[in-house]
């Protein structure tokens, strides 16, 4: 919306008023709605049903986001779940070619309510003037008039109650009557009138100019920058990626993501090699629970009874070291720093909250790991009584547990290093913060936290990593990502960029060495260097896929068994299979079985698997595969080329690293 | 000032009352009330309502007796809708809610 309307609305509001008197006689009113008086019969206008959403326009930064692919091009929209998006596409950030005011701008939505609040003002004057200036000549007129009366005022008291709830406008009782009555500080300039609407509609216009002309003054500003950047979470391990001349680090040498599924890229042989390691980990946790043998079930336990030992040992050490910790005083602290904080969102206030809300963060982390690794060493005592389903296929399943474990403990093992800078920051921004009380409270606050770091001590990375690496060695890898909370960051940097310098953002897929399954995310943010104002970055999610008909390898443990034949051969037994299946995604389905499609995922392909149904040292068997859900279950049949009496088999599987992931949301969601 | 009693007398308000083309909000106080500016807020609001100051609680004896309401409100008639107590008076929801139901048809 430009402003010439505006302006008109705001000198309707100048021209509308002057001197009043507390007693409205009737005809002496002639102020205001003279030239606009409504008819009587009319019914009052109705206040906004939406003033509770009444925002004053913040900046916003114009710019789309579009996914171009080989079979059109797909706008991704901000705060979506993560949209599928084609490994062969380029996924492109464009701003306005015109001035930086159409950059920094306005959407409709902010405004509507703003305007039809303004048309209800103007409105509203207009009709209490005319019932005013009414004079009723018989009983159905006065009628009338004391009915449009009681109208107006019920439309008052609900203006008063929406102004008053209206979160954005940060308006008290008195600050309202200031301005109907016109005694408000920013209606200074104007004549006040006994039209309290009046008096309304010019304070939102005024309020409505200088938002406007501190977005005019943020456009031509040249300290304003814009930032994009794009980042690969891969396995939970987050990496920066490339953006030609919004970065300056290096490109890389990466050849696109092959869509029969036959030529895995290095990121996808990356990923393939994980659901390798989980894949037999699960087979040698499952042959070493079902074996008769007496030695290998001997040396499980002794790997599991370590793993637990260690365990307990770390989360005992955490347990004591978070005890201390008052969830109660932190919230009153964060409470009263957050007040301070709205007053001067660059004061020492806002500083101290950041740092106080890293510490809640990492307690808050620290309690969650604790709670989780308990229910895991229960299970890991309990495993000779748990079955082979239960420690592999269920929600709470061992392997699940495991990773996210282990994962979450590597990374808060490397935050703690960072946590006395953290404290020295809070000192020096403590003499700067003038409540005593609160100087107090943040001191006693900071007790727990010095005594974390000093109780956890230097080794209890090494410990974590210890642990962790005990289950590895026994179990397989659980692409444990060191610290993975901090981003991989290739050498070099991004280079923001002002408002009248800005390009496309491009990010070509297919030279990112995403491999699929990858989540992706772009974020654009604006930041002044002159006020410190930022702009609430902008993020879109993505998820590497492939569009239409495609191929896809995979790694999955597998449980399988001979159609006939001896007891040896028809015992379903753990093995892993290599396979590549081909798929087929709908883009952007609508309709209900487009979308369960989707969301099914089915594939069919073939595979090539390991077996243990003979006497043959090494067996392999290869067939046909389906499978649901990305892999998650599979089931197929095949042939056993081993010198077998009954070579047919069949075989139930699961993608490890698919249940890996819903173990870690669970985590999340803990 | 021509709304605040004194200088207007009891009989002027009971003749102001009478005028059924008004309802009318008392506000008993001083002028730098909280209450009084509230009350000048919803004349400036709300149409066909007439305010007014009483500085001397004895001129409206004959409406409120004994008691002493910080505020009055009447409906389209001469008759009596709600006393508000000072905590009332100085609630700017509650003194629109109370005129608005004050001039709801008996």
């Amino acid at each position: 919306m430009k402003p010439p309307p505006l302006i008109c609305v705001a000198l309707i509001f100048v021209l509308c008023g002057c001197a009043g008197h507390f007693r409205p006689r009737t005809g002496f009113y002639s102020e205001g709605a003279n030239s606009n008086h409504s008819d009587p019969t009319v019914a009052a206008p109705a206040v906004p049903t939406n003033v509770m959403h009444l925002a004053f326009p913040k900046p916003t930064l114009n710019h789309k986001l579009t996914e171009r692919a080989f079979d059109g091009n797909f706008p991704i929209h901000p705060k979506e779940p993560p949209v599928k998006v084609d490994a062969h596409s380029i996924l492109e950030l464009d701003f306005p070619t015109l001035s930086g005011a159409d950059i920094v701008g306005n959407p409709d939505p902010q405004w509507k309510p703003i305007l039809e609040l303004l048309r209800f003002f103007r409105e509203a004057a207009a009709r209490f003037e005319e019932i005013n200036s009414r004079k009723p000549r018989n009983a159905a007129e006065r009628k009338q008039l004391q009915q449009d009366a009681t109208a107006a005022a019920a439309n008052a008291a609900n203006l008063t109650r929406q102004l008053l709830a209206a979160p954005n406008l940060d308006l008290d009782q008195d600050q309202i009557a200031d301005i109907v009555l016109g005694d408000h500080p920013s209606l200074a300039g104007f004549p006040k009138s006994t039209n309290g609407y009046v008096n309304l509609g010019r304070w939102l216009t005024v309020k409505l100019q200088e938002r406007t002309d501190a977005l005019k003054a943020l456009a031509t500003n040249q300290q304003v920058k814009v930032s994009v950047q794009a980042f690969r979470e891969s396995n939970g391990a987050k990496a920066a990626l490339h953006i030609p001349e919004w970065d300056t680090f290096a490109e890389g040498a990466y050849q696109p993501i092959d869509k029969t599924g036959l030529r895995p890229t290095e990121a996808e042989q990356a990923r393939l090699n994980a659901e390798r390691q989980q894949a037999e980990g699960a087979k040698q946790l499952v042959e070493s629970l079902t074996a008769k043998n007496s030695a290998l079930k001997q040396g499980l336990k002794t790997k599991l009874k370590d793993v637990e030992q260690r365990l307990a040992a770390v989360v005992d050490q955490l347990k004591t070291s978070i005890a201390e910790w008052a969830p109660d005083r932190f919230l009153a602290v964060s409470n009263t720093l957050q007040a301070l904080a709205a007053q001067n969102p660059q004061g020492p206030a806002a500083r101290l909250l950041a740092d106080i809300k890293e510490f809640g963060a990492d307690f808050a982390q620290a309690k969650a790991i604790a709670d989780s690794a308990v229910a895991f060493v229960d299970s890991l005592r309990n495993v000779n009584r748990l079955s082979p389903d239960e420690l592999l296929f269920s929600g709470t399943a061992l392997f699940a547990q495991a990773g996210s474990i282990f994962q979450n403990l590597t990374n808060f093992a490397a935050r703690l290093p960072s946590i006395p800078d953290r404290v020295a920051r809070i000192q020096q921004n403590l003499p700067a913060v003038a409540d005593a009380a609160l100087q107090q409270q943040l001191q006693q606050l900071l007790q727990p936290v010095t005594r974390l770091t000093q109780s956890l001590g230097e080794n209890f990375a090494e410990e974590a990593q210890f642990v962790a690496s005990l289950w590895t060695a026994a179990f397989g890898s659980f692409q444990i990502a060191q610290g993975a909370d901090a981003i991989k960051k290739p050498e070099g940097d991004w280079v923001p960029r002002t408002l009248d310098n800005l390009v496309p953002a491009r990010l070509d897929l297919k030279r990112s060495g995403v491999a699929l399954g990858d989540l992706i995310s772009m974020r654009v943010a604006l930041t002044n260097g002159a006020t410190g104002e930022t702009l609430q970055p902008i993020s879109y999610e993505t998820e590497v896929g492939l569009m239409g008909f495609h191929g896809k390898p995979a790694v999955h443990f597998m449980l399988a068994r001979a159609l006939s034949g001896p007891s040896q051969a028809t015992q379903w037994k753990p093995n892993v299979a290599a396979a590549v299946e081909w798929h087929y995604t709908i883009r952007r389905p609508e309709g209900f079985w487009g979308k369960t499609w989707n969301w099914l995922y089915p594939g069919a392909g073939i595979h090539l698997a390991s077996l243990d149904q003979g006497n043959d040292s090494v067996e392999l068997g290869a067939g046909g595969i389906i499978s649901l859900w990305d892999g998650l279950l599979t089931g197929g049949y095949g042939y056993n080329f081993s010198n077998n009496p009954e070579h047919q088999y069949v075989f139930v599987g699961v993608n490890l690293l698919t249940l890996l992931q819903q173990g870690k949301k669970q985590f999340r969601g803990n | 000032m021509a709304d605040t009693v004194p200088p207007l007398t009891a009989d002027d308000l009971e003749r102001d009352l009478l005028d059924l083309d008004f309802a009318a909000y008392w506000y008993i106080g001083n002028e730098t009330d909280r209450g009084w500016k509230f009350a000048r807020t919803a004349f400036a609001l709300i149409p066909r309502l007439r305010i007014f100051l009483i500085e001397d609680h004895s001129h409206i004896k004959k409406w409120v007796g004994d008691k002493k309401p910080a505020a009055i409100a009447f409906r389209f008639d001469d008759t009596t809708h709600r006393f508000l107590t000072k905590k009332e008076a100085e609630d700017l929801q509650f003194v629109l809610d109370t005129i608005m139901d004050a001039m709801q048809p008996q």
